[in-house]
């Protein structure tokens, strides 16, 4: 079989596309929310251990459906509890209005927007 | 995919039903939840007017109000009034969401959606008082999945 220089620069693109596909997979774009939502799962996180340590699981659960909303899960190390829950979730508003504000996901800025509008009414 | 038009729209023909709604259950309340009615009647047409104008900025002409609205139950007492205003906050945290999901990252209407939602929620809190407070939804405003 003689293969000519022809027919190997017309195979090799196949071939080089392909070795492109597996070594150079594209990366999706960075999620320009990530570190608004790290923040809020990390307060959720924190509220979620308070108050399953104090044993009042309303609340739990309000945080704890929170959390989920953000895609979040509890860590199997327990965070740092919070020597003021109610304080932290006071203190959780203004920044999770102003990373609502700035969120560039729809979805996202309504779901933090929403919880800081939850952790404000104090339910 | 609701659009910014759309959003604003809507959340105008709630603050319409809302001023109605304030008004109407104000007719039956005194005391500190009269003055609270009166106080978010103030505050809601204060929105309305401006959701019109951010409306007409974009050359929209802003939706009229209805001459009146039919409240989902009857009110002729304090308590049916009460019930009324924590329904008019939870149209309202809806309407603040669709506004917050359909507005551009750092934009006016997007601040102006956020402070509504957390306004509407705590409202809605106030008026359904503090046992029923608990069994407000977890995340003001979301649409039914």
């Amino acid at each position: 079989m003689t293969v000519s220089r022809r027919t190997i620069l017309v195979a090799m693109p196949v071939g080089a596309a392909a070795a492109a596909c597996r070594n150079r997979s594209p990366k999706p774009p960075p999620d320009p929310d990530a570190a608004a939502l790290a923040g809020a799962r990390d307060t959720e996180q924190r509220l979620v251990a308070a108050y399953d340590a104090a044993g009042d699981t309303m609340r739990r659960d309000l945080h704890a459906a929170h959390l989920s909303a953000l895609a979040g899960t509890m860590p199997s190390a327990l965070p740092a509890l919070p020597a003021d829950p109610t304080g932290l979730v006071r203190g959780s508003v203004a920044p999770l209005q102003a990373a609502a504000v700035g969120a560039r996901s729809g979805h996202v800025a309504a779901v933090l927007a929403s919880i800081a509008a939850s952790h404000l009414s104090g339910s | 995919m609701t659009t910014v038009v759309g959003a604003l729209q809507a959340a105008l023909a709630v603050s319409h039903e809302m001023v109605y709604g304030y008004g109407l259950a104000a007719a039956h309340l005194s005391g500190k939840p009269y003055a609270a009615a009166l106080a978010a009647l103030a505050d809601t047409q204060a929105r309305r007017d401006r959701l019109a104008g951010l409306l007409r900025e974009r050359g929209q002409v802003p939706a009229a109000a209805a001459p009146a609205y039919a409240p989902p139950s009857p009110v002729a007492t304090a308590a049916a009034a009460t019930a009324l205003c924590v329904l008019l906050e939870h149209a309202a945290e809806g309407a603040a969401w669709d506004l917050v999901a359909a507005s551009a990252s750092g934009d006016e209407l997007r601040a102006l959606g956020v402070r509504w939602l957390g306004v509407a929620a705590a409202r809605a809190a106030q008026w359904a008082g503090k046992a029923a407070a608990a069994r407000e939804p977890a995340l003001p405003g979301q649409p039914p999945t």
